[in-house]
């Protein structure tokens, strides 16, 4: 039963009239709805992602008001034009939404709006506070914050006011997880869209998006892949591969055996013979399946990964078209830059940390240079956050360089690179020196800083500090990203072993393009910009030659003795091997790089891998530094005393060193003369150490950490007479610490810090008398400080937990009065998953 | 860091359970049902109080079949909750006579039928309900009141207030009432000098024959209520009686209150021990305790009075047992009168206590003895709740370990699309920080079942939910961690098997636990799951599968007896999917589970192509996913 609308007042009768062309009328409100609405569920969503606390109600409201025109919209569209009733019904109802949408949009929204500038306002203010601050305590700010500071102004900001407001751990648990995507898309969304609907249409087999290097193909088809649609229809049969420039395609092809078959995999004998297989177990198959092979570099490659099958889908990535055959069922995709409405928000997101721009901005000045983008996502990214907070002259001379670039409608990768060479521009000699030694390190993978640190400090002969401090610039202009596990003062001691870096491809791809513009004899760097089966073939051919270049980094899979050839690089001082495998043999030419410096060995694959071939004892007299990982340490015992110059020696979640303690009982000691600085970490098999290990009596810096089945020290370590730095984080199989370490006499740093077990501290530690900084978080079994602490005399710094600490200043406030006892909080974080 | 308590609330409650008048009733109750066959139930003021007739016969005390008269709680036919046992797991003994005298009431009279009212679930208004009785009478109400409490019903906690009650159970039925934190429901009024209650703490062949001399005099008292002379013949029994009692009480009582737990010692003791809060009575006033050793300890020093003679105590012993009503008159006037004055050279308000509790039982504050070991024994209840306060503290810090385990498991599944528990096998670098998380709470954990062990912990801790639950959790997310560790660091031992010599204490402690929990929450009933569990209920799932795979693989060379093993599984397998107790991160592509399954189906079809079962029904739908 409806009531009649026109019966019931002459208001009524007026649009009455007009409902006999009710079609027009609704034609109209369609317009207007269709219009509003999906600007409306934008909002939605963006409110939907907000903690519930923040939520605004009032896009829900206005959303379902939209909705319900949708559908009333519908139903007039199916109402023939002569049941005049209906209409006339349909009109009314038409009209009333229409005036609640006014309404809604005269009263309630600018209300809303201002609300929320309010809101910004408010937290924008907050934020200006801590920073004229000078964010609480400068100190604080370079112990606390710089290790932790991100390329992410976002981040940093958001860590800023949690540092200013002393409550790191609030609140964390509360937000739901972020999706671990969680870059910024913004500009993307239409594409998305678009890349979905030929996705999901029933004639396309492949899709291939193409487009320059930093335009968001990686970001695209991550959303894509979480996308909620595609899961609809594909289910968890989604399965994301980086395929990269040098891809180990049987590697790749077993991922996809195991994640689309889901069994057991067979040997397969090649590449080929593993395609074959895949591809009749697919026909079998017949699911839904999404493939998204990202960053595609080769036709070849490509070839090898495509496969046909009922519902089975490929989404490929590449940066060049000509890598994607062009069949029927095969659709491009071309990526495009974003338009200026949508470069802005996001220039200025990197720029300011927010999405317009400041008040105290040029904001022509901003335009300008955010012009010289062209609206690639990247270098939005890049040249936003690498003018972050530079006066004005800055932005003046950046603007210039990029005008200064190639002729800008031309999108190719020497394009790209010209115009983020414009960030490296800013640096000076050194750090463009630094930046460029990058290039050793393969992209997207987490490196510890100690690595690159030793080709500084050993090749650029620069001292630790500067080189420090040349990371944390090249970090703070987003050329690589830090991120470290621990909050760690070992910092001002030398050691950044807790440090991780990893660099974007394109970063990466800068520095080689910057790196290899001599010829190759004559490069001072030699990098393989890509992993491949051995040697480059441009190196092979001039292998008679002598090789000018210091640094050498090489990126194969596993190796073979007969697959080297001898080279001539004599010059070398750094070699960086990066590998993936489980087994490899070092090349031969190895023991005739006399002036090696720094040796760096690094294996991605998931075991840890067996190494052969270690040079003869004779060779390598000039080796200052070894850093492996994830190797089966080989026995190095032969070769201890050969490693005359030897100063620093890293293993980092490496196997084996329980033979080494074993073998080593019976056999003379480990003799490395001149050592400086000892690292072990992540060293999960390390029962004990070897006796002789402690007659390095030069060493300064020693450091044990995460090797959780240790369980004693030796009882010499007095014998370490020169150390300065002994950090034992994280062993927890430690009971007690051996009396001798009172003989330590020039220890500065201790770090015992997460050593669960350990009860208690020797009376001996009194003897100290060097012993500036004392870290001990989190040793919980330990209740009680023995008496002889009152006599640390040089003690400066105490970072531990309450119950400890409550002692601690019982000693402050009896003997040691300049002690600083920092008292800090079980630290929660989950940094360490992205290892 | 000792602490001691500010203050003690004995006198106080004493005064305040005198006051209200519901003993007073309870006695007045109890005296009526005197003449009652089995019970007697009545209604006064909105409670329904229900009394038991002390004993009248010999019979109803002599048990000849053990020393001291006790026995199992549980006969043949189950009458108690199961979980009347100690914290070794044995039964818990109790007076024999007692629970013949209680098993008669049950069986053979209404009490059940009349009962039924105040535990029907679906009354809706309850009424409170007190179970009295007046010696023996009392030890039968507190074997009812137990009963009760064991059905475990919502909407009613029965209360228990006895006079002049023997001691009924050993030291594990205390610790069972300590366990479900039921203590605070019984009452027990013990008047200075009345020698029941400390009757039981003496064997039996030293007491039955006086005993049976003085009970028709006794009965005679309680019948007309009037104090007639004994003759000498019942004044020589009642002298041997109490000086039979005396002695043992001293024995009993004596004892180092940590051997009190030994049960065997070289002579054998009185097994019997009290529990429940109890009201000392005296010419001077009152005090309650209920801490089962000191209230031992006060029952064996209120019994010693230097301030009367010899032959006064002996009358007083009998008389005082049938006298309650004047006992409690006089206490009521007592503290109403308001004669509370401490020493004034003790110095603090919870010596003060201590000395005006003293002084109401007739003890004396000069008593150096009985402060003592009153002192100490508050001291270490006092130090239980100062060390779970520590703990609580602590498991907040636990949790954030757990926080950040739960996203290990999470970021593993979702990043890696592998299991955790597959994932920690790998041992890079986020698994062995991992690790780091994983031993921290297991230290956590060893350290609160040592606790336990060593009797630091608040009795009650055990039923306290908070922990449970807490353990559970604990349990089900990070024992995975601790299999895959265990197969680690054995690889590649083809004997080693977690579940028989590699879980630890702490897992194994945690469920019992929780099983006990479940127990008693089983009588609301628990609804099937309708969905899959976020973690697998099994703690111990993933060791099955790593036997399954061992199992599978000694098949394969011919070992053929391990088929049934195989199939053992498969089907418990198919329980825990069918009864969505197993979380769906276990059917991830690479987990070590699917690839048994791989495997196994293999295998299988090989020997002949029809095969099929229940869990290759469900694995061939992705029957998870539903």
């Amino acid at each position: 039963m409806f009531s009649f609308p026109l019966l019931s007042g002459g208001d009524h009768i007026l649009y009455g009239i007009d409902i006999l062309n009710c079609k027009k009328s609704y034609s109209r409100f369609d317009g207007l709805v269709e219009g509003l609405l999906p600007k409306v569920q934008e909002l939605y969503l963006s409110e939907q992602r907000k903690p519930k606390k923040e939520k605004n109600p009032i896009y829900e409201q206005f959303l379902n008001i939209l909705n319900d025109g949708v559908a009333l919209v519908k139903k007039c569209k199916n109402t023939s034009r002569y049941n005049v009733f209906q209409n006339l019904r349909y009109a009314s109802q038409i009209h009333q939404l229409e005036k609640e949408i006014t309404d809604f949009v005269r009263y309630q929204m600018p209300v809303n709006l201002s609300l929320d500038v309010k809101n910004f306002i408010e937290e924008l203010k907050n934020l200006r506070q801590l920073c004229e601050k000078g964010s609480v305590d400068e100190r604080k700010v370079n112990e606390a914050i710089v290790p932790k500071l991100t390329n992410d102004p976002q981040k940093n900001a958001v860590m800023l006011q949690q540092i200013g407001s002393d409550d790191m751990f609030d609140g964390v648990l509360d937000e739901a997880p972020p999706s671990p995507k969680s870059d910024f898309v913004v500009g993307l969304e239409k594409n998305i869209s678009n890349v979905k609907r030929i996705l999901l249409d029933r004639d396309v087999s492949v899709v291939g998006v193409d487009g320059m290097g930093g335009v968001g193909k990686t970001t695209m088809a991550m959303a894509l892949s979480d996308d909620q649609e595609i899961k609809g229809v594909f289910r968890n049969n989604i399965v994301f591969i980086t395929v990269s420039q040098s891809p180990n395609l049987k590697v790749i092809l077993e991922t996809m055996w195991e994640k689309i078959v889901r069994r057991k995999k067979p040997e397969f004998q090649s590449v080929e013979d593993a395609h074959r297989q895949l591809q009749q177990q697919l026909l079998r198959q017949a699911k839904p399946t999404l493939v998204v092979l990202d960053d595609v570099w080769s036709r070849a490659n490509l070839e090898n990964l495509l496969f046909e099958g009922e519902g089975y889908k490929t989404l490929v990535t590449t940066r060049d078209r000509s890598t994607i055959p062009t069949t029927t069922s095969i659709r491009i995709y071309e990526l495009p830059v974003l338009d200026d409405a949508d470069a802005m928000p996001l220039f200025c997101f990197w720029a300011f940390g927010q999405k317009s721009i400041p008040s105290s901005a040029d904001e022509h000045l901003v335009k300008q240079v955010q012009a010289e983008c062209k609206g690639l996502p990247l270098a939005l990214k890049v040249i936003g956050s690498s003018l972050h907070g530079e006066p004005r002259p800055v932005w003046e001379s950046a603007k210039n360089k990029l005008r200064n670039g190639e002729s800008i409608s031309d999108y190719h990768k020497e394009g790209l690179l010209r115009r983020l060479e414009s960030s490296i521009d800013v640096l000076d000699e050194e750090a463009r020196e630094c930046f460029l030694d990058l290039g050793s390190f393969p992209e997207d993978r987490k490196i510890s800083v100690d690595a690159l640190l030793d080709i500084w400090v050993y090749v650029r002969k620069m001292e630790w500090h500067d080189a420090f401090v040349i990371l944390l610039e090249l970090a703070r202009r987003n050329l690589l990203n830090l991120t470290s596990n621990l909050r760690s003062r070992a910092i001002n001691y030398g050691s950044a072993s807790e440090l991780y870096f990893s660099q974007h491809d394109v970063m990466r791809d800068l520095a080689l393009h910057l790196a290899s513009r001599d010829r190759i004899v004559q490069r001072k760097r030699l990098f393989m910009p890509k992993k491949e089966e051995s040697l480059p073939g441009k190196w092979e051919v001039l292998k008679d030659q002598a090789f000018d270049a210091q640094v050498v980094s090489i990126h194969t899979g596993a190796m073979e003795e007969d697959q080297w050839c001898e080279m001539n690089f004599r010059q070398a001082e750094a070699l960086v091997l990066n590998f993936s495998a489980s087994n490899y043999f070092l090349p031969s030419f190895l023991s005739s790089m006399t002036k090696l410096k720094v040796l760096i060995v690094l294996n991605y694959g998931s075991k840890r891998a067996t190494v052969n071939g270690l040079p003869a004892p004779s060779s390598l007299t000039q080796l200052r530094t070894i850093r492996l990982e994830r190797l089966n340490v080989p026995s190095l015992q032969e070769h201890s005393r050969a490693f005359q110059s030897l100063e620093k020696l890293s293993l980092s979640l490496c196997e084996g060193l329980g033979n080494m303690s074993r073998f080593n009982s019976t056999q003379s000691s480990l003799k490395l003369p001149i050592m400086l600085d000892f690292n072990l970490d992540h060293c999960c098999d390390l029962e004990e150490l070897p006796p002789g290990i402690c007659d390095m009596s030069s060493v300064e810096n020693w450091s044990i950490t995460n090797c959780h089945l240790l369980q004693k020290l030796p009882d010499d370590m007095g014998k370490l007479c020169s150390l300065r730095m002994l950090r034992l984080s994280a062993c927890l199989g430690l009971k007690e610490l051996p009396d001798s370490i009172g003989k330590l006499g020039k220890l500065e740093y201790l770090d015992i810090s997460l050593c669960e077990c350990l009860k208690e501290l020797p009376e001996e530690i009194g003897q100290l008398k060097k012993l500036q900084v004392l870290d001990m978080r989190e040793c919980s079994r330990l209740r009680k400080l023995p008496k002889s602490v009152e006599g640390l005399k040089s003690l400066k710094h105490v970072i531990c937990d309450e119950k400890i600490g409550q002692q601690w200043l019982r000693v402050k406030s009896s003997v040691l009065k300049e002690l600083r006892v920092e008292i800090v909080d079980a630290h929660f974080s989950l940094d360490w998953l992205d290892g | 860091m000792e602490s001691t308590p500010l203050f003690t609330v004995g006198q106080e409650i004493a005064t305040f359970l005198v006051s209200c008048g519901i003993v007073s009733k309870a006695w007045e109750e109890s005296r009526l049902a005197s003449n009652s066959e089995g019970f007697s139930l009545n209604e006064y003021e909105g409670v329904a109080y229900v009394a038991f007739p002390s004993f009248h016969e010999i019979e109803g005390f002599t048990v000849y079949e053990s020393k001291y008269g006790e026995g199992n709680i549980q006969n043949d036919k189950k009458v108690f909750f199961g979980c009347l046992e100690g914290n070794d797991g044995q039964p818990a003994l109790v007076h024999q006579g007692a629970l013949k005298l209680f098993l008669h009431i049950m069986e053979n009279t209404d009490f059940q039928a009349k009962l039924q009212i105040y535990m029907d679930s679906k009354q809706r208004k309850h009424k409170p309900i007190i179970f009295v009785g007046h010696s023996l009478g009392g030890a039968v109400a507190t074997l009812v009141t137990l009963w009760v409490l064991g059905k475990r019903l919502m909407q009613s906690s029965p209360f228990c207030i006895t006079f002049g009650s023997p001691l009924v159970g050993d030291v594990r039925l205390v610790e069972a009432v300590g366990r479900e934190n039921w203590a605070n429901n019984f009452c027990h009024v013990v008047s200075k000098h009345d020698i029941v209650p400390r009757m039981l703490l003496a064997p039996f062949e030293s007491i039955a024959e006086p005993l049976i001399a003085i009970l028709p005099y006794w009965q005679g008292l309680i019948a007309d209520d009037s104090k007639g002379e004994p003759d000498y013949f019942i004044q020589d029994a009642c002298r041997t009686l109490l000086n039979n009692v005396l002695q043992y009480t001293h024995t009993v009582a004596n004892y180092e209150l940590d051997s009190l737990r030994k049960l065997d010692g070289v002579i054998k003791r009185s097994p019997y021990r009290p529990f429940g809060t109890y009201m000392f009575c005296s010419s001077e006033g009152a005090a309650c305790f209920d801490n089962s050793e000191i209230v031992l300890k006060m029952l064996h020093l209120t019994m010693q009075s230097h301030e009367k003679s010899s032959n006064e105590i002996v009358q007083d012993c009998f008389s005082e047992h049938i006298a309650y009503g004047s006992v409690l008159k006089h206490v009521i006037e007592k503290s109403i009168g308001g004669k509370r004055t401490a020493n004034p050279g003790s110095e603090s308000s919870y010596e003060r206590g201590i000395s005006l509790q003293l002084d109401g039982i007739g003890v004396g504050a000069q008593n150096d003895h009985a402060r003592i070991s009153l002192q100490k024994a508050r001291n270490i209840e006092n130090k239980h709740n100062t060390n779970i306060t520590k703990l609580a503290i602590e498991l907040s810090e636990a949790q954030r370990s757990m926080a950040e385990l739960e996203w290990y498991k999470e970021r593993c599944e979702k990043e890696n699309g592998i299991t955790y528990y597959d994932s920690f096998k790998k041992l890079d670098r986020k698994d062995i920080d991992a690790n780091l998380r994983r031993v921290k709470l297991a230290l956590f954990w060893d350290e609160i079942i040592e606790m336990w062990n060593r009797h630091e912990l608040p009795s009650d801790f055990q039923s306290k939910k908070k922990w449970i639950y807490a353990g559970n959790t604990y349990s089900r997310l990070v024992e995975p961690l601790d299999i895959a560790n265990y197969y680690c660091v054995s690889k590649g031992n083809r004997n080693s098997n977690y579940l028989l010599d590699g879980r630890s204490t702490r897992h194994k402690v945690l469920q019992k636990w929780m099983e006990e929990k479940e127990n008693t929450l089983s009588s609301t009933g628990q609804k099937p799951r309708s969905k899959f569990a976020s973690l697998t209920q099994d703690s111990c799932f993933w060791a099955h599968v790593e036997e399954a795979w061992k199992d599978l693989e000694d098949l394969k060379q011919g070992q053929h007896q391990k088929l049934e093993r195989l199939e053992m599984f498969e089907g418990y397998m198919t329980r825990m999917i069918n009864d969505r107790k197993i979380s769906s991160d276990v059917f991830l592509e690479e987990s070590s589970f699917m690839m048994w399954w791989v495997e196994w189906k293999e295998h299988n079809k090989n020997q002949s192509p029809e095969w099929s079962s229940p869990l290759y029904k469900i694995m061939e739908i992705e029957g998870w996913k539903g």
